[in-house]
Order: structure tokens, then C-alpha cells, then sequence
């Protein structure tokens, strides 16, 4: 396109036709297509009598003529695993992955729950007590501290052993998802912990999920765009040789990085663990697989050095209105996974051929 | 073939000479709840026993690996094999593989496809799948019945996993008395899967609820499923007196939410009973002795009326 | 007498193991000037490069840098004493745009004592990349905008600005142009110009004749190792065809005959 040079002094144009479209507002638009599209499914489909899937014209119920229900549970529903896709999105960003987040989730909340027990269950003692008598009904600080540590202990060492040696993010978070497996069924030998005190079952109450995945959306966006640890993310992702070169401590980075993914997975199981009362050692199961698909729905780039908090929380949305769409349309419990599947690989693909437009017009 | 034979003869003289029995056990999970039950049952009573030993494998709900670890315990020459299915119409290449080596093999929990033509060194422990959904759902439907909504009820059918044998008796047994003239004035709303989950029930009963329409039962396949119903339920403000809800299990946290007055009916699945009868049968075919091939352990019915029973029990 | 020269080399030397890589390598270069240092591939312009930018430890010899003996432990403290490298694969990255790119490093920032999360002073780094980006001449109408939609040109003026930025005494490129088309080299031609207007020294290794006759005042070229000529190109009668005997070996200057 047109690459004007002026004479004599060194000249540069920019061409203003190649200005990003931001990719959030692409996934924006599909959000909108998906909630448009059940809808239609729901005038379409005969034995769904005209049900509208976001709108409630009987206004007695919530006072709206949004069914302020489906709403509300169409983001619940996606809170927990948003978390964990949050703290995903920066380690993508920065040119890696990791996969160990989903056993992590079970293995923290098998931890954090033995720590947050309570010791009177309908006035009997506790049947499910881990430890002794030290510690029931112990502040709720203790189980939250314990999970981060572990959460923090975990991605250190993710952090460690792909800065520090040649092992690629995806092996060495691979060996991970299996020791926390492992970590999660040895912890009680299968057994599931269950009966927490009130404090902690407030943690995860109601609307709370949706609550601390939007602050934690808004801290880690503030953090990605304005501190140097996030412009650091983004430039190791972008060309790893260059911010070396630029003097950043590129190893002490990624350990940083994979440490606060991890976290982030450990705060999601202390949510998920509270939020049902109790934690199981099969409890996290496929949740790498969907956090990194928000991730990706939401314009992170698998490359690195593209993507954002927002567009993360979009993806999460995107995941949570699919969700609830096929529960609405009563689709076969058979097709749901195969529906699913199908969305994202389209999702992606088209997000790949708009960016391949807009770059190459 | 014929080698086989004998070196799993010898392995079990050696054994007999050195007074100990070496059980091998596949599992097909770890960590269901219900199966660990079983599986800490088997270990217990192995503890206890001074002159067996068992070695316990986890399958991960892998057909190809059950199969794999059932033929490295043929090669390690156990005397017995305990194990509990990952997909009961897969267990014929099972029982060929012991049979040839002459091992004797104790299917536990579930029920394979073979039951009827196994072995004469080889036996079946189970509790039968069609008692628990029938149990269930029977209860509900007297239930409803008493609270006067025999003109006309609707229920919420939530499934478990959909690749599990359970989840599908379960759910049939659920349609069946539904379908008799007892029990056809409940309507299923809608049935679908939480894969046995607590969170995923809890999601699909909240997705269910902001629906708006109107319902008088949820029934689960399992009491995980049921809780997490509760849970949703709860949230939303329903008063869970004026719902019934069932589950399968009668695990510990389902009877201390019976005793809150929250869930109404579960089905108590004796998982210690079934582990040390496969047990006591593993070692008893080792030993060259006849046993019962067919040993069904009867589902309980579980309700507040006669939960104090079970309060230990899992 | 030593004021006058921005970098001075004294028997310069790097052996890799039994490799003489670089062997008594006496350099001088004044405030001002702009050399270029030429030389068949595996003479030694590398192998000089990295020494006094500090990315490899010399086995013997001096340094002199601005007047004071220097040892750089890496490439970073060359950087902070002023030296500035543009290399031939960019430093850039991609997905951010011009003061990023800038400022990678050696960003400006606020409320430092909250460590890695301490704030970027985007307001300050857009200030200092305008001025830098006006000293150089290089023209951006939107800074904005990530580096990825520029091209190989236009990204190698952004690379040459961050050195004017950074108020460097010295500027080394090694190839600037090596990868550019003819357009695109006329503007990063343009803007070493501008450098040597504004009086900033230069060392430019190229393998570009042409170019380095336009450009520069000095060449010295490097022979297996050694530097084998230093040729005062404005002044002196010498023409590109000497310069080319000089690199192959068919000619040496006086007072290098070692190198023959």
C-alpha cells in the first residue's frame, strides 16, 4: 500500500488503513451471534414454544424483562474456570502454556479444605476430619495462605524447570498436571473432605464466584497494561531475544509468570471447594483444557505476545452463554460435547481469518 | 500356553509354601468416591489378614490399560485377580486372559456382559444396578403421591456419566417406574448429565431453575449429583421441603444433608460387603475351593426414617 | 591527545582455544567520526564487535572508552556506558509498538517500590521517543501503533532512533542494511547522515562498497584476524578497487605487514 518517502531526511509513513481492529471487539460481535442464534433456535424449534433464552416478559418475576436468572448463571457458571483462564492468559502471552492447572485445582482443594474443616456437622463430630483437633474451625486466613503457598510452591517450580533448562512449557507442566494428580488422590487415599466452616463457605457463596473473577480481572488487566511486569510478559512473548538483549532478566520472569498462573488456579480451587462444601480428588478435571480455550476464544495469541484480560473474560462468557444455551434448547446430553468441540474450533478459525485480512489487505 | 500354566502353578505352590496369597486388583477409578470406599475395604481386610497381600492398580477409566494390568498380573503369577470393570461389555477378553493362564478372577461393583458364561475358577460380586435406580425412584414416587400430586407431578432427571454403565441402568430404572401406571403421573421435565459432579449438577440446576418452570423432584443418579441440586436449589431460596430430591450413594455428606431435612431418599450400596466378599471369594478360588459364582449384595434403601443405621456405614 | 578518541583498542585480542580469532588489533577512532570496518567473512569484524560490546571477555588487551579503561562484564554495562548496538536481526519486538520498543529495559517509571509491578510512565516515554525520533528524522505518525504493520526499514530507523534516545557516545552497527531493499536503504542511508551531522561517532561494519563510500570518513579493513589497513577514504586517493585488494590480500598497507 502506499509507502510514501519524503526526500532527503529519513522518512516513515505508517499506513493508517492497517490499524488494528481490536480483536476483543471481534469476539465481542460473536458473543452477540451466539446469544442471537440460541435465540432464534428458541422461536425456531417447535417444542421450545417461543422461550427467549436472555428475556423474561413475564415481569413479575424479577421485576426486568431480562431473566435476570439465566444471566446471573450463565456467568456463575464459567467464574471458576475464568479464574484459572486469567492467570492462563499471561503465561500464553508470554510464549508459553501451561497444562497442570486443571489437577492443581484438585490437589489445592484437597489441601486447602483439610485446613478449613469444621467440627460439628448437625452437632456430631466431623466424619470427613483430616488432621486432629488443632485443626477444625481454624480463621479462614489459614486454608486461603496454605492454598496460595501451594498454589506459589507449584508454579515455581513449573517456572524453574522451563527457565532453567531446555524442557518445553508443555512437557514440563504435562509432568506437573500428573504429579498433582498423584498429590490429589494420595492426600486422603480418594477420600473426599468435606463439611468447611461458614467462614469459608462464604468464600465462594451465591454471587461471590463472579465477584472475585471480575476483581481479578480488572487487577491483572491493570497489571498487564500499566506495570513493567506486563509490557515484560507481552516482550518475552513477542521476541524472547530481544527483551534478553534488552536487558531483562528473561528467566526470573518466567518464573514469576508460572508462579502466578498457578496461584491463580490454587484461588479458583479454594472458590470451587467452598462454593460446593467440598473437595473431591477428581474435582478439576479437563479445566486446563477449557481455561486455555477461553483463552484463545478470547484472541490470545498461542505464539505469544497478543492477548488481554478482557478478551479473556469475553471467552469466558462466550463459554458460560454455550453453556446454558444447550441446556435451554434441552439439546441431548450425547451432542453437547460434540457442539461444544465444533464452536471452538470455529471460533478460532475465524478469528485466525480475520486477522489473516487484516494484515494482508 | 501350557508354560503358563506352569509356572503359575509353581508361583502359586511357592506361595502356598511361603503362606501368602498375592491378590492383584485393577480398580477402575481412584477417585470415585464410592469405589474408594470399596477399594479401602479390601485393603483393610487385607491388613487384617496376615497371610495376604494385595496389590491395588488403578485403571483410570481405561478399558485398553484394565486389560494390560490384568495381563501383568498374570505374568507376575498373583494366585487371584479382583477386578472392578472400567466397561462391563469389555470383560470377555478379561476372563480369556486369566482363564488361559489358568488364574482365577473375581469381577466386584459392576456386573460384566459375561456373567453367564464365566469360568468355572471364576465369580461375580455385585450389587445389582436395576435395584438402585428402582429403589429410588419408587420412593419418590410414593412421596409425591402422599404430598397429594397424584393428578399430576414433574421431575428433573439428572444423570451421571454418560460412559458409565451406572449412570445408564440407573437412569433407565428411572424411566421404567416411571413408565408404570403407579408412578406415570410424573412428567420428566428434562434429563441431563452433571458427570456425577457436584459443581456441574449445581450449574445445571441453577441453568434449570432460571427457566422459571415449575417442579416437584429432582432425581440423580448419584448423591454427589443430588447435592449439588440442593445447593442450587438453596441458592435460589427454594424451601426444600417442598421438593424431593434422591440420590444413590449414602455417602456421609448425603446423610448429614438427609439430617438437615434436605435430601429425602438415597440407596445405600454396600461397598465394605462387596469388597470383602470378592475378597473372601478371590482367596477361597486360589485355595481350589468352590464358591457361588453370583453374589449379589442387595441395595438399601436409605430415608430419614431409617438413616441412623447408616450413619458409619461408608 | 586521548580527549579527541570516543573508543581506543590496544593489542586487542581473542583466542577461541587454539582459534586466533583476533590478534593485536590496535584501533582508534575520534569524537565525531564514522568508520567502517570491512573484511571477508571470518577476518575478525565480528569477533572485534563482541569484544568491545562486552558480549564476550577479551583474552588480552585494552579497551579505552571515552577516555577510561573499561571492562564490560556484559553487554549491559557496554549499554549503560553509552554504547549502543544496532544489530542486523532486530531487537524489536513485534507486538508493541515504538516507545516500548524504545524504552525495553530501561523503562520510565513510577511508585518504584512496587518492584516488578511499578508503574509505566507512558506520558514521560512518549515525550523522549518524539525528541529521539525527531533527532533522528525518522517520521512516525502514529507511534501508537505495533511494530509489525512497519516494514523492515521503517523497523530499522525505530532501531537506530533508540540509540539517539539513549544519548549514546558511540553507535555500532553491524549490517544495517544487509536485509533491506533499496528504498528502505536510502532511508536508514538518510538518517546515518543525520547521525554524523549531529556530530555522534559511528562504527559501520558493511559489506556494502558503495555504501561505504558514501557514507564514512575511515575504513579499516580486518584480514585474518588482524587489521591490515586503515584508509583515510575522504582524503586520501583510494578507490574501491584497493579497498577490495586490501580485503582479499592481494595488496597490504605500510606498517601492517603482519597481517600479510
Amino acid at each position: 500500500m502506499a509507502d510514501q518517502t519524503s526526500h532527503g531526511i529519513g522518512g516513515l509513513t505508517f499506513d493508517k488503513s492497517k490499524r488494528a481492529w481490536p480483536n476483543e471487539a471481534n469476539v465481542f460481535i460473536a458473543l452477540i451471534l451466539i446469544i442471537l442464534a440460541f435465540e432464534a433456535l428458541g422461536q425456531i424449534l417447535p417444542y421450545m414454544n417461543g422461550q427467549s433464552m436472555l428475556f423474561d416478559f413475564n415481569t413479575s418475576r424479577d421485576g426486568t424483562i431480562l431473566n435476570i436468572a439465566r444471566i446471573k448463571i450463565v456467568i456463575l457458571q464459567v467464574s471458576i474456570i475464568g479464574i484459572i483462564s486469567l492467570g492462563v492468559t499471561q503465561v500464553i502471552i508470554s510464549g508459553g502454556i501451561d497444562l497442570s492447572s486443571g489437577p492443581l485445582v484438585g490437589a489445592a482443594a484437597m489441601i486447602v479444605m483439610s485446613f478449613a474443616q469444621t467440627e460439628l456437622v448437625n452437632g456430631q463430630l466431623n466424619p470427613k476430619a483430616v488432621f486432629g483437633a488443632w485443626s477444625f474451625d481454624l480463621p479462614v486466613i489459614v486454608p486461603i495462605l496454605v492454598g496460595l503457598a501451594f498454589g506459589a510452591l507449584i508454579g515455581s517450580i513449573n517456572g524453574a524447570f522451563i527457565a532453567f533448562t531446555r524442557i518445553p512449557p508443555f512437557i514440563a507442566t504435562l509432568g506437573m498436571f500428573l504429579i498433582c494428580r498423584g498429590i490429589s488422590q494420595w492426600w486422603t487415599k480418594g477420600q473426599p473432605v468435606s463439611f468447611p466452616t461458614e467462614e469459608f463457605a462464604a468464600i465462594g457463596s451465591g454471587m461471590m464466584p463472579v465477584v472475585w473473577f471480575a476483581l481479578l480481572a480488572v487487577l491483572l488487566g491493570l497489571v498487564m497494561k500499566f506495570t513493567v511486569y506486563g509490557k515484560h510478559t507481552y516482550a518475552i512473548g513477542s521476541n524472547e531475544d530481544a527483551a534478553r538483549m534488552s536487558g531483562i532478566n528473561v528467566k526470573r520472569h518466567k518464573v514469576m509468570v508460572y508462579m502466578i498462573a498457578s496461584m491463580f488456579a490454587a484461588f479458583a480451587a479454594i472458590i470451587l471447594s467452598s462454593k460446593n462444601l467440598t473437595a473431591q480428588a477428581g474435582m478439576g478435571q479437563f479445566y486446563e483444557l477449557y481455561a486455555i480455550a477461553m483463552a484463545v476464544i478470547g484472541g490470545v495469541s498461542l505464539t505469544g505476545g497478543r492477548g488481554s484480560m478482557i478478551g479473556t473474560v469475553l471467552g469466558a462468557m462466550v463459554f458460560g452463554v454455550i453453556q446454558s444455551g444447550f441446556t435451554f434448547i434441552k439439546l441431548d446430553a450425547f451432542y453437547q460435547l460434540m457442539a461444544m468441540g465444533s464452536i471452538i474450533i470455529g471460533a478460532v478459525v475465524l478469528d485466525q481469518y480475520r486477522q489473516q485480512r487484516a494484515t494482508a489487505g | 500356553m501350557k508354560k503358563t500354566l506352569i509356572a503359575a502353578g509353581i508361583a502359586s505352590m511357592l506361595s502356598t509354601t511361603a503362606m501368602a496369597e498375592n491378590i492383584g486388583v485393577s480398580m477402575a477409578l481412584f477417585d470415585d468416591n464410592f469405589l474408594t470406599v470399596l477399594r479401602n475395604g479390601i485393603q483393610e481386610m487385607a491388613d487384617g489378614m496376615d497371610s495376604v497381600d494385595v496389590q491395588i492398580e488403578d485403571a483410570q477409566n481405561d478399558v485398553a490399560r484394565q486389560l494390560d494390568q490384568i495381563n501383568n498380573f498374570v505374568a507376575s503369577g498373583v494366585d487371584a485377580i479382583i477386578v472392578n470393570p472400567v466397561d462391563t461389555s469389555a470383560t470377555q477378553a478379561m476372563t480369556d486372559a486369566a482363564a488361559a493362564a489358568g488364574v482365577p478372577l473375581v469381577f466386584v461393583n459392576r456386573q460384566p456382559v459375561n456373567v453367564d458364561t464365566l469360568p468355572d475358577n471364576q465369580a461375580f460380586v455385585a450389587s445389582n444396578e436395576i435395584e438402585s435406580g428402582t429403589l429410588e425412584t419408587f420412593e419418590i414416587c410414593k412421596m409425591l403421591r402422599a404430598q397429594g400430586l397424584g393428578g399430576g407431578a414433574k421431575a428433573y432427571v439428572m444423570m451421571g456419566e454418560l460412559s458409565n454403565q451406572a449412570a445408564v441402568q440407573r437412569t433407565k430404572d428411572v424411566e421404567d417406574i416411571l413408565g408404570t401406571d403407579m408412578c406415570n403421573f410424573i412428567e420428566v421435565i428434562d434429563q441431563q448429565t452433571a458427570n456425577w459432579s457436584r459443581e456441574q449438577a449445581n450449574s445445571l440446576m441453577t441453568n434449570w431453575l432460571s427457566s422459571g418452570e415449575e417442579f416437584h423432584a429432582v432425581i440423580a443418579n448419584n448423591d454427589e449429583m443430588a447435592l449439588g441440586a440442593i445447593q442450587a436449589m438453596k441458592s435460589a431460596g427454594i424451601d426444600m421441603a417442598d421438593v424431593v430430591v434422591g440420590g444413590v450413594d449414602a455417602t456421609q455428606d448425603a446423610l448429614a444433608a438427609m439430617q438437615a431435612g434436605d435430601l429425602d431418599v438415597t440407596v445405600f450400596q454396600n461397598a465394605a460387603g462387596q469388597g470383602s466378599g470378592a475378597l473372601n471369594a478371590a482367596i477361597a478360588l486360589a485355595n481350589g475351593e468352590d464358591v457361588d459364582q453370583k453374589v449379589y449384595i442387595p441395595f438399601e434403601l436409605v430415608t430419614p426414617a431409617n438413616i441412623d443405621g447408616y450413619m458409619s456405614a461408608n | 591527545m586521548s580527549e579527541q578518541y570516543i573508543l581506543e583498542t590496544r593489542d586487542l585480542t581473542k583466542h577461541y582455544g587454539g582459534v586466533h580469532a583476533l590478534e593485536g588489533a590496535n584501533f582508534k577512532l575520534r569524537k565525531g567520526e564514522h568508520i567502517a570496518i570491512m573484511g571477508d567473512n571470518g577476518a575478525g569484524k565480528s569477533t572485534f564487535v563482541r569484544q568491545i560490546t562486552g558480549v564476550e571477555q577479551r583474552t588480552r588487551g585494552d579497551v579505552i572508552f571515552d577516555g577510561k579503561p573499561v571492562h564490560f562484564s556484559g553487554p549491559l554495562d557496554a549499554r549503560e556506558a553509552g554504547i549502543e548496538t544496532v544489530f542486523q536481526t532486530l531487537a524489536l519486538a513485534d507486538d508493541l509498538d515504538v516507545p516500548d520498543n524504545l524504552f525495553l529495559g530501561r523503562e520510565i517509571t513510577k511508585w518504584n517500590f512496587l518492584g516488578p509491578f511499578r508503574l509505566l510512565d507512558y506520558k514521560a516515554m512518549r515525550q523522549a521517543t518524539m525528541e529521539g525520533l525527531e533527532k533522528t528524522a525518522v517520521k512516525i505518525p502514529n507511534i501508537r501503533n505495533s511494530i509489525r504493520n512497519m516494514s523492515g526499514g521503517q523497523r530499522q530507523c525505530v532501531a537506530i532512533a533508540r540509540t539517539a534516545t539513549f544519548h549514546s557516545k558511540l553507535t555500532i552497527m553491524d549490517e544495517p542494511t544487509a536485509a533491506l531493499g533499496v528504498q528502505e536503504t536510502a532511508q536508514v542511508e538518510n538518517i546515518i547522515r543525520t547521525l554524523k551531522e549531529a556530530g555522534e561517532p559511528l562504527i559501520l561494519v558493511s559489506h556494502n562498497m558503495r555504501q561505504v563510500f558514501d557514507l564514512v570518513d575511515r575504513v579499516v579493513v580486518f584480514r585474518r584476524g588482524r587489521i591490515c589497513a586503515d584508509l583515510d577514504i575522504k582524503n586520501d586517493n583510494v578507490s574501491g578497487e584497493d579497498v577490495v585488494g586490501y580485503i582479499t590480500g592481494a595488496k597490504t598497507q605500510e606498517g601492517f605487514e603482519d597481517a600479510a
